[in-house]
């Protein structure tokens, strides 16, 4: 009973712990958006208790051989420096810095963060992200 | 006496100023002999040198986050359809678009694809093509002449990359002008 209880009050806790860790200030949008992750992140894992901007930077770095490619694939492949400009991988396209204290415009519209997440998570990892990972990879852009 | 000789000069000054103030006023306009110039006088014969631009917000925003937003007057209205279809295989990448937005850009490419633009190098496009609806522009047999000189080493530096990357080198790219004179290939 009380072991429940520190759950569900780490589990309220947890919108107030979030914005300590972010340096540029949580956009509205990305703040709800994060709250759905929570949700979903418990559906995912009961025992899920706080995103980790350490996992979100190991994430946003690590490499995944792809099936068909045979060639390694991360975020950084065409995001390069978070902070700065990246580089399309195939077209050469100038892509603007993926980190918000660089680029006010990321994380604003809902839409565009589940486009981006769907569309680029399936790039890297051949898969959907979980709200783990999301959760994780949001905090960290925030902190950086 | 020297009163009124000055005062006819004040009034010869005043008189040549309000006479040659039309011509100070417009002579700005007359030495715009630049591309505005060009595409103007262009119209005039029925057609434009130059691509219209691709204005529309929402290809901007799906196309464009990813590779030049190619003018849809690059391109038959074949090809675009082909390409429209296969989305989720994008040179084996999946760009699929929800439907709404598919639909819209669909509407916006074949109502300016090469049959329905005005520009001359849509016509020279279309004249190279023969009848063929390439996937890629770079496949358009006058894209490869145009491209002929430039080899690959220089298209594999990192600032350029990929036949994709159009505003690499040209500098007006986005504003539908592949002139030679606004090259500037990059180190």
């Amino acid at each position: 009973m009380k072991h429940c209880l520190i759950l569900i009050a780490l589990f309220f806790l947890t919108p107030l712990v979030i914005p300590l860790f972010a340096k540029t200030k949580l956009t509205p949008v990305a703040m709800a958006y994060l709250n759905n992750l929570k949700v979903e992140a418990k559906k995912e894992d009961p025992s899920f208790q706080y995103f980790s901007v350490q996992k979100g930077q190991d994430l946003f770095q690590k490499e995944f051989m792809h099936s068909r490619k045979k060639k390694n694939r991360s975020c950084q492949t065409c995001h390069k420096k978070p902070t700065s400009t990246g580089r399309h991988e195939r077209t050469g396209k100038v892509i603007q810095p993926l980190a918000p204290s660089a680029n006010r415009k990321r994380f604003v519209k809902k839409s565009k963060i589940n486009k981006w997440f769907k569309r680029n998570c399936k790039w890297v990892l051949e898969r959907e992200c979980t709200a783990k990972e999301k959760g994780d990879f949001l905090i960290w852009a925030f902190s950086l | 006496m020297k009163k009124s000789l000055s005062k006819t000069l004040l009034l010869a000054l005043s008189l040549s100023l309000i006479l040659l103030l039309p011509f100070i006023a417009f002579s700005d306009s007359d030495d715009d002999e630049g591309e505005d110039h060009e595409w103007h006088s262009n119209l005039r014969h029925g057609y434009s040198k130059h691509l219209s631009p691709a204005v529309d917000p929402l290809y901007q925003q799906e196309c464009g986050a990813c590779h030049f937003a190619y003018q849809a007057g690059l391109l038959p209205k074949a090809s675009w359809e082909k390409i429209m279809d296969g989305l989720d295989q994008h040179f084996e990448e999946d760009a699929s678009l929800s439907s709404e937005h598919a639909s819209a850009i669909q509407e916006y490419l074949y109502a300016n694809s090469a049959e329905n633009s005005s520009a001359r190098f849509s016509k020279r496009i279309l004249r190279s093509l023969e009848g063929a609806t390439p996937l890629r522009i770079s496949d358009i047999p006058f894209f490869k002449h145009e491209h002929r000189e430039v080899g690959t080493r220089v298209l594999a530096r990192k600032s350029i990359r990929s036949w994709a990357n159009c505003s690499a080198c040209h500098t007006t790219a986005k504003r539908g002008i592949y002139d030679e004179k606004y090259i500037q290939i990059p180190r």
